[in-house]
């Protein structure tokens, strides 16, 4: 059974290449716009979360946590794919539970290599 | 990119965008001129600034339906690419797989030739022949024999009658004679059975003469010519299979080219993040009460910041060209590929496959003639066992009447001993009657080597054209491995035709995906005309305040932001750095980090 993957990004494009990059390396993927979106999409067991930082309604650090507050998802991997590379929103990150950093734009074999490097 | 900066305006002061305004939307355009006619009240700029917000939304709202279809289109390419590949691999796969196929025909058919050449058939039919003409003469030799015993019991009979011992040579006439009827009687049944023996032989001959004649004349070139047919349709498949790899490795370079456009659209996310923080920083100028000239600062910077994101949105539709061109390329290579490889497998591999099927449907025609011939000789071998047997049956009984022959001979010598000078003429034929008898058995043991020799060929015979012959084994393997050859074949010149059609259609599916992409050059535009007015906007103002600046960073979210800022509120070294940082960054390992 293959391993499905939430990705949350307000950019469609950007939906659009990971929802392509992933499917092409055999993974399911879900999407939603944002962080609150993300949450209504916790209905099912994930293998994985990718998600940009900087979104409306709710952002990528505000989804982090409340997946790593959900007793459900607490284990879940959380990559974060962004165009933000201050080290201080790295360390926020990093607090709120994410597991790995990828900045925008990422070549698709590099996201692919990650992902499968998190889920082992 | 006909309107395009080849760096930063804010590089290079004294260069202006000024194209812009050639193929710049009407609003934009308008704009540009109001502004230059020296009218600048506050509401006029700040309903310039409010015209230039809706403009650079609009752009970010629609460029990304136009990425969006370019990622759409990009991921049926690939899907469709990896589509052909599989494609193209499966038929290298199934035909190397059958690579077996053409040997085991080739050892099946020099199998079919030599035994033809080591058949024993004719030799053993060409020994029955001479000996069942040995058993005919000997049959023949018989007969004088059995006339002179039945004219000896005449003779016998007649002399019986001046003698007193009449009834003695009565009793020798009368054995005589029944021995020479019996003689004759088996006489001509077994002459009847040489002769059938004879024309069994003759006919097996005829038949194993044709089908040599035919091994030799049609079965040995057909042999040579589809080995060497083979031989093609072997070296076709290696072609294939070199054209299969080729294949692959063009469709590795169209990964790699979808890789660059994935890099690329993502590119239209960070323009429109950037453009999004310049209109959030416009409604800031339009809304602020600051002095004009931190405003006039402030719309330098977004100036220099929209400069950049057209840096990066020309970059990205230049790798989205350049990637689509190198698809496109690819896809070409491919096609042309792919046709030839279906062109070998409709026109030449098609004409010498036709060929080798032809050829090899009439090796089977004359196997299965030669299996056809053979259960005719095997019938002609049931046949001569069975004169064999008649024959033998005669032989025995000649031996048998030798023996009574000779014990009739035996007795009349007696007799004529004890007659004295009486049975002078019974001695007479009692010698007749010994010889006779020699001569007989003579003829008997003739008969039973000729027999012997025939009994030997006939079994020799019989096995060669038994159902152990192998022809019918031979004939279902070939069979089997002819239809094996063709459904292969068939299934690969089916897949071929796909793998152009799909080709065709990616050629196509390409194609329309490069003229929908367009140029861009209108966006190009009007990013630059935006910058341009912006540029002109804060150029006539007071000297720069910086002060606000710094506040202002608070939007940023990328390392290119943060880099212009820098180079125009900072000081000149971090120019370098702003240049950098303008270009579209290729993703290397550093920007992954695990935690």
């Amino acid at each position: 059974m293959s391993k499905t993957i939430l990705a949350v990004d307000d950019s469609a494009t950007i939906r659009q290449m990971v929802t392509f990059t992933l499917q092409a390396a055999g993974f399911d993927v879900i999407e939603a716009k944002d962080g609150q979106d993300a949450l209504t999409k916790l209905t099912q067991p994930l293998s994985m979360v990718v998600t940009d930082l900087n979104m409306p309604t709710m952002d990528g650090i505000g989804l982090i946590k409340r997946v790593r507050a959900d007793p459900a998802f607490k284990y879940v991997p959380i990559v974060v794919l962004t165009t933000e590379s201050e080290p201080a929103k790295k360390q926020e990150a990093r607090a709120a539970g994410a597991t790995a950093w990828i900045v925008k734009p990422f070549r698709p074999e590099q996201l692919v290599s990650v992902v499968q490097k998190v889920l082992g | 990119m006909t309107a395009t900066c080849t760096q930063p305006a804010i590089l290079d002061p004294t260069r202006q965008c000024v194209r812009a305004s050639r193929n710049s939307p009407d609003w934009l355009t308008a704009l540009a001129a109001q502004w230059r006619s020296g009218q600048r009240t506050r509401e006029e700029r700040k309903l310039l600034l409010q015209k230039l917000q809706r403009g650079l939304s609009d752009i970010s709202t629609s460029t990304e339906g136009l990425f969006l279809l370019v990622g759409e289109r990009l991921m049926g390419l690939q899907v469709r690419a990896r589509e052909i590949a599989g494609r193209t691999s499966s038929i290298s796969d199934l035909l190397s797989n059958d690579d077996d196929s053409p040997a085991v025909l080739e050892d099946l058919l020099t199998a079919a030739q030599r035994g033809a050449q080591a058949n024993q058939v004719e030799v053993r039919i060409r020994e029955i022949q001479q000996n069942a003409k040995s058993i005919h003469h000997a049959i023949e030799a018989l007969s004088p024999i059995a006339n002179t015993f039945y004219v000896l019991g005449v003779s016998t009979r007649i002399e019986s009658a001046c003698f007193e011992a009449g009834a003695t040579f009565l009793d020798l006439a009368e054995a005589v004679t029944a021995l020479s009827r019996r003689i004759r009687a088996q006489l001509g049944n077994t002459a009847d059975s040489a002769a059938a023996l004879l024309e069994t032989a003759s006919q097996a001959a005829e038949i194993v003469r044709i089908v040599a004649q035919k091994r030799r004349e049609d079965l040995g070139p057909l042999v040579r010519q589809t080995s060497a047919e083979l031989v093609k349709i072997k070296d076709h498949r290696s072609r294939i299979s070199e054209a299969a790899k080729h294949l692959a490795a063009r469709f590795g370079a169209v990964s790699r080219a979808v890789g660059d456009v994935v890099i690329a659209l993502q590119s239209h996310d960070i323009v429109r993040q950037q453009i999004e923080h310049v209109v959030d920083a416009l409604r800031q100028i339009e809304k602020t009460d600051d002095s004009e000239s931190n405003v006039l600062e402030a719309a330098r910077l977004q100036a220099a910041l929209l400069d950049n994101s057209r840096i990066t949105f020309e970059s990205s539709i230049r790798q989205i060209i350049e990637a689509l061109a190198q698809i496109e390329l690819n896809i070409e290579e491919v096609a042309d590929e792919s046709a030839h490889l279906l062109g070998m497998s409709e026109t030449n591999e098609g004409s010498f496959f036709s060929s080798v099927k032809a050829d090899l449907a009439a090796i089977l025609a004359i196997l299965e003639s030669n299996a056809a011939a053979d259960r005719l000789l095997s019938g002609a071998a049931g046949s001569v066992q069975r004169r064999i047997s008649e024959i033998s049956q005669t032989v025995a009984d000649v031996h048998a009447i030798g023996g009574n022959m000779q014990f009739i001979a035996l007795n009349a010598t007696i007799q004529a001993v004890r007659l004295g000078q009486d049975g002078a003429a019974l001695k007479i034929v009692a010698e007749t009657i010994r010889q006779l008898a020699r001569e007989a058995e003579c003829t008997a043991e003739t008969l039973e080597s000729r027999l012997s020799a025939v009994r030997d060929a006939s079994s020799v015979f019989r096995e060669e054209t038994g159902a152990g012959s192998g022809w019918d084994e031979q004939i279902a393997q070939l069979r089997e491995r002819i239809e094996a050859l063709t459904s292969i074949q068939d299934e690969a010149r089916c897949d071929y035709t796909r793998t152009v059609e799909l080709t065709a259609g990616l050629k196509r599916q390409i194609q329309e995906t490069i003229a929908a992409f367009g140029n861009q050059n209108d966006c190009l535009e009007v990013l630059s005309g935006a910058t341009a007015i912006l540029r002109q906007f804060s150029a006539d103002g007071a000297p720069a305040d910086r002060s606000g600046m710094p506040q202002m960073a608070a939007i940023y979210t990328m390392h290119s932001e943060r880099a212009v800022h820098r180079a125009v509120c900072g000081d000149d070294s971090q120019i370098d750095g702003f240049s950098q940082a303008a270009a579209l960054p290729d993703p290397g390992d550093d920007n992954v980090e695990f935690f």
